[in-house]
């Protein structure tokens, strides 16, 4: 499976190389339309085409009435899909085992993506199997809600509408019971408390109320846009059973839910399996009987199971890719670009007013010393794309930097060692020795991205190479203490608020370059509040052009990812970030 | 004897009690700790990170924290994972007959193979078989076991689209899977001892061959088969043991790269993954568990020396 094949390919466990790499695409096609039931057509509502938009910028069309409609949405697809059901699918699930089974109290990509199959959500992303080789996107489309929110005018208030069929697992102690609003109200005010993951919630969410049995509504303390993308992350907000929520305070021992697959087995270090939910509401998915999920951890040994045909489909690793190719000619490879960001960062040049990269002028210098022509060609076979601090998979709110909306601030990212040279000088650089710190711990491959970087710096800068384990990476360089400059990775976070505010956000602790820069909290302010799609893109633009200038951080380039399908395997629609069982659930074995 | 394995018995605990200190510090000079494992860049707040540091007891003292540890290793439990909230020992109970059953397996072919080409190479000593049976065992002894392993799963896929079945099942579950599953890294596992207990049956067979009573066996007229079986490999096979019983803590590293290879779901795969978290209880409760595995087999070889040979007194 591709997350634990992507993890593998840059080497070490980590939740952040597996979300920033394995993402398994959503290149959605076109987020269909019917949002409408959603829109009563009042006046004190913003209809959900002009409010909620795909993180892509696709405008959300409301139609009125009915169910929404998005692609890869199994509950609202407009045709009943063809497809064969039955037979088991194999498959590499994970590299290590999960740690735990609770969403709520396991803040981790483990935990996330095996429940994923049997607890649902309010939104999830959509899928799609259209589009590959492009950037998979973030479109929201629902799960068990019925449309996206109706958003007050004021931004504070998503009103919510589930669908009516929603059904809890016939599983005690919920025995298919119908799913309610009071349901979801007590799962929000319960994640809001307890969950690790809460804590981007509770600073926006205020109350949530159930009038009626479909009804949700969330009162927010301040207008914010971005709450649709967040109930569709997989990092959040789950569906979970509130009588074991009461009962036990956690659903660690229990798999409870009311998502497309009934949980079956779990054995250490082997195996993972679950079984067809035959009451899911989003019929007539799934379509295998069951999903046998194997931990594996090692990436030759998924390789020859794949080529001894024993799993159904592996993410090569780009050195594994011409091998597979000629050993297994019949398999079907897609290949999609990643929504991770490679970028350099600045560890105490800000905080401590410390040369040279206090200076903007030497961080511009970094920017123009690295030919990303050149490192695309060495390492993606000239297919990269250059970074923005916007994932390029948010459509339109990533900013091109070769584009021309980019405007002067271009300059800085033209590879240009001589201007480089000219900026260091003028900054009063003197050849002070700066480390440059990096992990290895990533896996070989971001290794040599990282040093080949080293080697382009090198031409205007005394470097000294910092190769630190992940461990010691995440606990003191990525959390931004030390010294000196660092070529490193973020994982695909979903909204552009998110990964701003990662960025930018003073009181973020993953702003690893310290940056505080007045100009940028107030778009950054601005933007979470602007609800219309345009304006709003302005903004976030603008905050790439800011950092395009100031070069706080420092754009890399990002490149391929694959995943080797059986001829057997029909329907294969990648998702983004971990919802993987979504992809899972729209498959069949031919 | 009983004094002796007492006198031994006793040392263990200081022993033991020196490896608690070790592996408690050692993990800890790790960078990072678990929390910032499991969050990598994920954001939370400070005040959530703390509730959860604190939740995991890692904000308590270094001392406070190895009593805790000692308190579970006194209770048996070994502790509970930071991670998954799981004993230790629950754990271990699910991980440990695959490791052993690798171990024992490893160790059963690697003595199957090297005692017989051992005994044949002293026995036509500088003849090709012995040339032959020396060179397997340097090839042995310098083929690195995870790049053998590498080999063996990499070409019969690509040759003849073949590769080890994958879900792990017990032996007491399906002996006929199990078996599939386990043998190629026994044998790959075995190749780790066999080299070293050939050579040294080959040297010590060689050594006995020349000994005055196995002269005065042939005078006898005792078939060879009888001398050799009942005279010389007796005696020869004293230090294979120690060194079989010495091979222990090789078999013990070299089966965590098994594991991980050929993913089996034993003790090495599980210490991974706990160094790789830094949850401490787990790496704490395994490396104790396998210090007391190498000081109970090293008293059992010195043990068994009373058995295989009555002139060895204890004091």
């Amino acid at each position: 499976m591709r997350y634990a094949d992507e993890r593998r390919r840059w080497g070490r466990i980590s939740r952040r190389r597996l979300i920033g790499t394995t993402a398994l695409g959503g290149l959605s096609a076109a987020f269909l339309a019917a949002c409408g039931g959603a829109n009563n057509g009042t006046n004190n509502t913003k209809p959900a085409a002009a409010t909620q938009t795909s993180v892509s910028g696709a405008s959300t069309p409301a139609t009125g009435g009915g169910a929404t409609s998005a692609a890869g949405s199994p509950a609202a697809a407009s045709a009943p899909p063809a497809g064969k059901p039955g037979g088991t699918l194999h498959w590499n699930m994970l590299a290590v085992d999960p740690t735990g089974f609770d969403p709520y109290a396991d803040f981790n990509y483990q935990a996330h993506l095996t429940t994923l199959f049997y607890y649902s959500r309010l939104y999830t992303f959509a899928t799609n199997a259209d589009k590959p080789g492009a950037f998979w996107d973030y479109q929201v489309t629902t799960d068990t809600a019925r449309a996206l929110p109706e958003i007050a005018d004021d931004g504070q208030t998503y009103t919510i509408k589930l669908r009516p069929d929603i059904k809890w697992q016939n599983l005690p102690p919920m025995n298919g019971r119908p799913l309610t609003a009071a349901d979801v109200k007590f799962d929000m005010e319960f994640f809001l408390q307890n969950a690790q993951s809460r804590d981007v919630f509770t600073s926006v969410v205020d109350s949530v109320q159930a009038p009626d049995d479909t009804t949700v509504v969330i009162k927010l303390k301040l207008p914010y846009v971005a709450l649709t993308n967040l109930l569709a992350a997989p990092h959040y907000f789950y569906l979970l059973p509130p009588d074991l929520l009461q009962k036990d305070g956690n659903v660690k021992n229990t798999h409870v839910g009311s998502g497309p697959f009934l949980w079956d087995t779990y054995e250490p270090g082997v195996r993972i399996t679950y079984k067809k939910n035959p009451d899911y509401y989003g019929k007539p998915y799934p379509f295998v009987d069951a999903s046998e999920g194997f931990i594996i951890n090692d990436p030759n040994r998924v390789l020859s199971l794949f080529q001894s045909n024993q799993i159904d489909f592996m993410s090569p690793t780009i050195d594994q890719l011409p091998t597979l190719k000629q050993t297994k000619p019949d398999a079907k490879i897609l290949e999609y670009f990643v929504n991770s960001l490679s970028f350099m960062y600045f560890l105490d040049a800000i905080p401590a007013n410390k040369p040279p990269f206090n200076d903007p002028r030497a961080r511009q210098a970094a920017s123009l010393l690295l030919d990303r022509d050149g490192y695309a060609k060495l390492f993606f076979g000239g297919k990269g794309t250059w970074d923005n601090v916007i994932n390029a998979g948010m459509g339109d709110f990533y900013l091109d930097p070769k584009g021309k909306d980019i405007g002067d601030t271009a300059q800085w990212f033209k590879f240009d060692p001589q201007k480089a040279k000219q900026l260091l000088s003028a900054a009063g650089y003197n050849n002070t020795e700066i480390p440059y710190h990096y992990s290895p711990g990533y896996g070989k491959v971001f290794a040599g991205w990282a040093e080949a970087v080293l080697a382009m710096l090198k031409e205007g800068f005394n470097l000294k190479a910092v190769p630190e384990d992940y461990g010691a990476y995440i606990a003191n360089t990525f959390a931004g203490k030390g010294s000196g400059m660092v070529f490193g990775l973020q994982t695909d976070l979903t909204d552009p608020d998110l990964m701003l505010g990662r960025f930018f956000s003073p009181d973020n602790p993953l702003n690893n370059s310290h940056v505080n820069d007045p100009q940028i909290n107030n778009l950054l302010a601005a933007q979470r509040k602007e609800f219309d799609h345009e304006k709003r893109k302005q903004i976030v633009w603008d905050i790439q052009r800011r950092n395009a200038e100031m070069m706080f951080y420092v754009p890399g380039v990002k490149g391929q990812t694959y995943t080797a399908l059986q001829p057997s395997l029909k329907n294969f629609q990648p998702t983004p970030t971990y919802g993987f069982a979504d992809t899972v659930t729209r498959l069949w074995l031919g | 004897m009983r004094n002796y394995v007492l006198r031994r018995l006793l040392l263990m605990i200081p022993t033991l009690f020196g490896v608690t200190i070790l592996v408690f510090a050692m993990v800890r000079f790790l960078p990072g700790d678990t929390l910032t494992q499991m969050l990598g860049e994920y954001r939370v707040s400070i005040k959530t990170s703390q509730d959860l540091r604190h939740k995991m007891g890692l904000d308590r003292p270094a001392y406070q924290q190895y009593f805790s540890f000692l308190g579970d290793v006194a209770d048996g439990s070994l502790g509970k994972s930071l991670r998954s909230d799981r004993s230790v020992l629950f754990d271990l109970r699910q991980r440990l007959p695959a490791t052993f059953e690798l171990g024992i397996l490893a160790i059963l072919f690697s003595l199957a193979i090297a005692i017989p080409i051992g005994v044949l190479s002293a026995l036509w000593q500088d003849t090709w078989v012995d040339y032959g049976a020396r060179s397997f065992a340097i090839l042995a002894l310098s083929a690195p076991s995870f790049w053998i392993a590498i080999l063996v799963i990499t070409f019969p896929a690509i040759w003849w689209h073949w590769s080890p079945p994958v879900g792990y099942r017990h032996i007491w579950q399906d002996p006929a899977k199990n078996l599939q599953i386990m043998l190629l890294p026994a044998v790959i596992l075995g190749l780790v001892t066999n080299g070293t207990v050939m050579r040294l049956t080959r040297a010590q067979m060689l050594e006995v061959l020349r000994q005055d009573y196995v002269r005065t066996a042939r005078a006898k007229g005792l078939r060879g088969s009888t001398v050799i079986v009942r005279h010389a490999m007796k005696n020869a096979l004293n230090p294979v043991i120690t060194i079989v019983g010495l091979q222990i803590p090789i078999l013990i590293g070299g089966s965590v790269v098994m594991e991980s290879i050929f993913s089996i779901p034993g003790m090495g795969t599980y210490l991974i993954q706990a160094i790789q978290g830094r949850d401490y209880p787990i790496v704490q409760g395994v490396n104790l568990l396998v210090a007391t595995v190498v000081i109970v087999a090293n008293l059992a070889v010195d043990v068994s020396y009373g058995f295989l040979d009555p002139r060895v007194k204890y004091a």
